[in-house]
């Protein structure tokens, strides 16, 4: 019961790409009935590993974490290929997925990140995809901790987690990233890790585990459970701005499925004055995947069909501004709306600050 | 390829279904060659590599399908439709190597018709996705199987399939309205706009269980209904099998239309019942279930559990009635259902209600005459005349050969012994499962000289044999 939901087996209707068939051709790959080639290969990077098919499991199956094993094994015997070779290189190299150096940072991120600086109780960690793909989205988050008191210091050269790497079967490599992270973490003297990025937060928590790593004795959440807790100790304080602002919020995978974060943001939401919380036909753990910037790198054409999948349903439950945590998702739901539509795409935070 | 034959016919395939559709890769031929039929599945878990076909067609349209079936009975290539790949008989396996017709990419809702309470659609769709689609506007086809989120309208309609409810809205033969069939030699074709008419045999009734035998289904109008004011449940719990049967049987005859009647025998009971919904009551459970107006529906319940407690010793109530309903797909997926190394089969068997009791008890003696076999049973699908048995046996895997060829042996002797002690008491196989590759060298001997009907439409539709060799007996 996953065939009907596989992101990308629905969008390509290809009989290859269904959890069903990489399981069989996983096992036939253990019994030595094939060996690894270059088509399933092919095959074992098409999975976006948004964990939908896990979701629907009468079984109680978990097949991202066999991609991934899978994965790793594809590279150890030389076999990713090239586009796979060039995005681990460019994570290697620049700590990023697209190749950026540090010199290319946004100069309002930069100075904005200059401002948080020293030992503080709490630290930012931005991620990549935050700091790189949308930087004007980085900086509403920090001036809503601002806002909302909380002190915290940002890294001023932030290298990927290593969460890119891992999904790439390159486990080595993301391992000396994530050492790398982690010693890093550690000299801050942070007692708690706010992540922006939905992936950083699954991968810090849970991820890590899997290759002995741990932050002991830090707390890692995301910045929306963060704001969450705010709002329950009554740190967040609203004015009235938004009447009749109909929002919904956008689920995205690392969120919903992976770490159960559903309800923190609808209620942050649902605590804005005047905004009418709606909600799309699938959403939560069941929300329909748009992959995220990895899958994207890898397989654009894929991914952007599985935004405009999502459109279609943010389209379904009305007029209404959609509301993400992702910065990749907020940019790809803003390079794919259709303008006729009306629809607006704004990130968590920034609607939040602009009650504040 | 292995020859420049090969490279050209391909190079025709490539022109009518356009590159990005068809393959030849070991992958793709390797993913089509196994479906959930145990035969296969325990032919490649012990190591072995299963019939492969030479390649494999994703058609978009119609007109791509009439193009590939052209050059099929051209070359005298067996074609094989697969749809999601998720019948258990091996009816959409290539045995015979040729072109697989991957049906998927023909999956459009065409129209929702909400004067005529119908949808059409492409045969391709995965069910649940027409289900859904249609959902949305507060409609559904009813047809709700375990299999709806892998199985495909056309491989429902190929194989005479069912759903939990059908005992009230019917199989999918009932819900079929007209259809768009794609002939062996190429031509299209479509049935009458009605299926209840006098102008001659209904064709709709001849493409439907013919499991790509006589050409491909490509668009298909379902009747569609209304979602019911309310949905009810009650179970209970009998002394026996016997009794159970007889308050089933009571409930059909009398008419009072439920959606759902599902009766385990003692052994099930204990095998399923206990593990998935938790009772551990002895005897036999039943659960019935009504739906539609309140009203209506409260009279129906009040009448039914009447008849169910003239001989039940406990009325479960609604709780544990409800609670089969929400777990009811649970049956069917693992660790509930059997899998291997266990080997077991899903025999499937319909009869009146006259004959029932006696062919249970037969393919029971049958099946458990074999060491380390079992046999359960429920009855799922109820109508006026008879009942649907839904009997299993298992075979412990320590009595599962590892040899493969040696473990084939004898799990076709487990079938034919309980098939046979099915047939000779008055049963017939099959009820929904279809006929596929597993049950085909029993059709014969099933319908004796009106075999000969069938195989006079298979030889005048497809003279060539090129429709899913190996299948349906033909």
């Amino acid at each position: 019961m996953c065939r009907q939901v596989c992101t990308v087996g629905v969008i390509t209707n290809d009989e290859l790409q269904n959890p069903r068939s990489r399981a069989l051709l996983l096992s036939s790959i253990q019994k030595d009935m094939f060996d690894y080639s270059e088509e399933i290969s092919e095959v074992i990077y098409k999975c976006c590993l948004c964990g939908y098919c896990q979701s629907w499991c009468k079984g109680h199956w978990s097949p991202p974490p066999y991609i991934k094993a899978a994965r790793a094994d594809i590279v150890t015997r030389g076999l990713a290929g090239e586009a796979v070779e060039a995005i681990a290189s460019k994570l290697i190299k620049s700590g990023n997925l697209y190749g950026f150096s540090s010199d290319e940072l946004d100069g309002e991120l930069k100075a904005e990140i200059g401002k948080h600086q020293g030992i503080l109780k709490n630290l930012l960690i931005l991620g990549s995809e935050t700091r790189w793909l949308a930087p004007g989205m980085a900086i509403p988050n920090m001036k809503l901790l601002d806002k909302a008191g909380t002190a915290y210091s940002v890294l001023k050269d932030e290298d990927t987690s290593g969460f890119e790497l891992f999904c790439l079967g390159f486990a080595d490599e993301a391992k000396r990233k994530t050492e790398s992270l982690l010693a890093r973490i550690k000299e801050t003297k942070a007692q708690t890790v706010i992540t922006v990025s939905p992936q950083d937060r699954y991968y810090l928590t849970e991820e890590i585990k899997q290759m002995g790593l741990a932050l002991d004795g830090v707390e890692v959440i995301s910045i929306v459970e963060h704001l969450a807790k705010l709002l329950e100790t009554g740190a967040l304080k609203f004015q009235e701005s938004g009447r009749g602002l109909e929002l919904c919020y956008q689920d995205t995978n690392y969120y919903s499925r992976y770490c159960g974060i559903v309800e923190q943001p609808r209620k942050l939401l649902g605590a804005l004055p005047g905004a009418v919380l709606k909600e799309m036909l699938w959403y939560g753990s069941e929300a329909h995947s748009m992959g995220d910037p990895l899958f994207a790198e890898l397989h654009g054409d894929i991914a952007d069909k599985a935004a405009e999948t999502r459109l279609k349903d943010v389209l379904e439950a009305g007029p209404v501004t959609a509301v993400t945590s992702s910065a990749y998702e907020m940019k790809t739901l803003k390079r794919l709306i259709p303008k006729e539509t009306g629809i607006e795409v704004r990130d968590l935070s920034e609607i939040i600050l602009s009650f504040m | 390829m292995k020859t420049y034959f090969d490279r050209m016919i391909l190079s025709e395939l490539e022109d009518a279904v356009g590159e990005k559709n068809c393959s030849t890769r070991e992958a793709d031929k390797y993913v089509h060659a196994v479906d959930f039929y145990w035969v296969p599945r325990l032919w490649v878990d012990r190591g072995k590599m299963p019939a492969m076909p030479d390649y494999i067609v994703y058609p978009e349209s119609t007109e791509q399908v009439s193009k590939v079936l052209k050059i099929a009975n051209y070359y005298k290539i067996p074609v094989t439709t697969w749809g999601g790949g998720s019948g258990s008989q091996g009816g959409a396996l290539p045995v015979c190597g040729g072109i697989v017709l991957d049906t998927k990419k023909m999956n459009k809702v065409l129209e929702l018709n909400k004067a005529a309470y119908t949808v059409t659609a492409e045969t391709g769709i995965i069910h649940q996705h027409l289900e859904w689609e249609i959902n949305k506007q507060g409609f559904s086809t009813m047809h709700l199987p375990a299999s709806i989120g892998c199985a495909t309208l056309g491989g429902f309609l190929a194989h005479r399939g069912t759903g939990v409810l059908s005992t009230k809205y019917g199989k999918i033969e009932d819900l079929i309205v007209n259809m768009e069939v794609v002939l062996p030699n190429g031509d299209v074709m479509n049935t009458l706009n009605v299926p209840r008419n006098a102008a001659g045999p209904d064709l709709n009734q001849i493409f439907v269980g013919s499991e790509g035998s006589f050409g491909v289904m490509t668009k298909a109008t379902l009747k569609v209904f209304d979602h019911p004011e309310v949905r009810k449940y009650r179970a209970f719990m009998f002394r026996n099998m016997h009794d159970a049967l007889e308050a089933g049987r009571k409930i059909m005859t009398r008419r009072l239309q439920p959606s759902v009647i599902r009766m385990y025998d003692e052994a099930e009971t204990v095998h399923q019942i206990e593990r998935v919904l938790g009772i551990t009551k002895p005897g036999a459970y039943l659960v019935f279930g009504f739906d539609g107006y309140k009203e209506m529906v409260d009279i129906q319940e009040k009448i039914a559990t009447e008849i169910c407690m003239e001989t039940a010793y406990e009325d479960l109530g609604p709780i544990f009635g409800e609670s089969w309903w929400k777990n009811k797909y649970k049956f069917f997926f693992p660790p509930y259902i059997m899998d291997l190394p266990e080997a077991f089969g899903t025999m499937d068997t319909v009869a009146t209600y006259d004959k029932v009791e006696q062919i249970y008890w037969a393919m029971k003696e049958a099946a458990e005459s074999f060491e380390g076999c079992k046999f359960i049973a429920h009855f799922s699908h109820w109508y006026e005349w008879g009942t649907m048995m839904y009997d299993r046996f298992i075979l412990h895997p320590d009595y599962v050969p590892q040899d493969p060829d040696e473990a084939i042996r004898l799990y076709q002797k487990i079938w034919t012994k309980c098939l046979r002690a099915a047939l000779d008491n008055g049963g017939v196989l099959n009820e929904h499962h279809g006929v596929g590759l597993k049950l085909g060298y029993m059709m014969k001997e099933q319908y004796g000289s009106a075999f000969q009907v069938l195989q006079g439409i298979k030889k005048a539709l497809d003279p060539n044999g090129i429709m899913n060799p190996g299948k349906l007996g033909l």
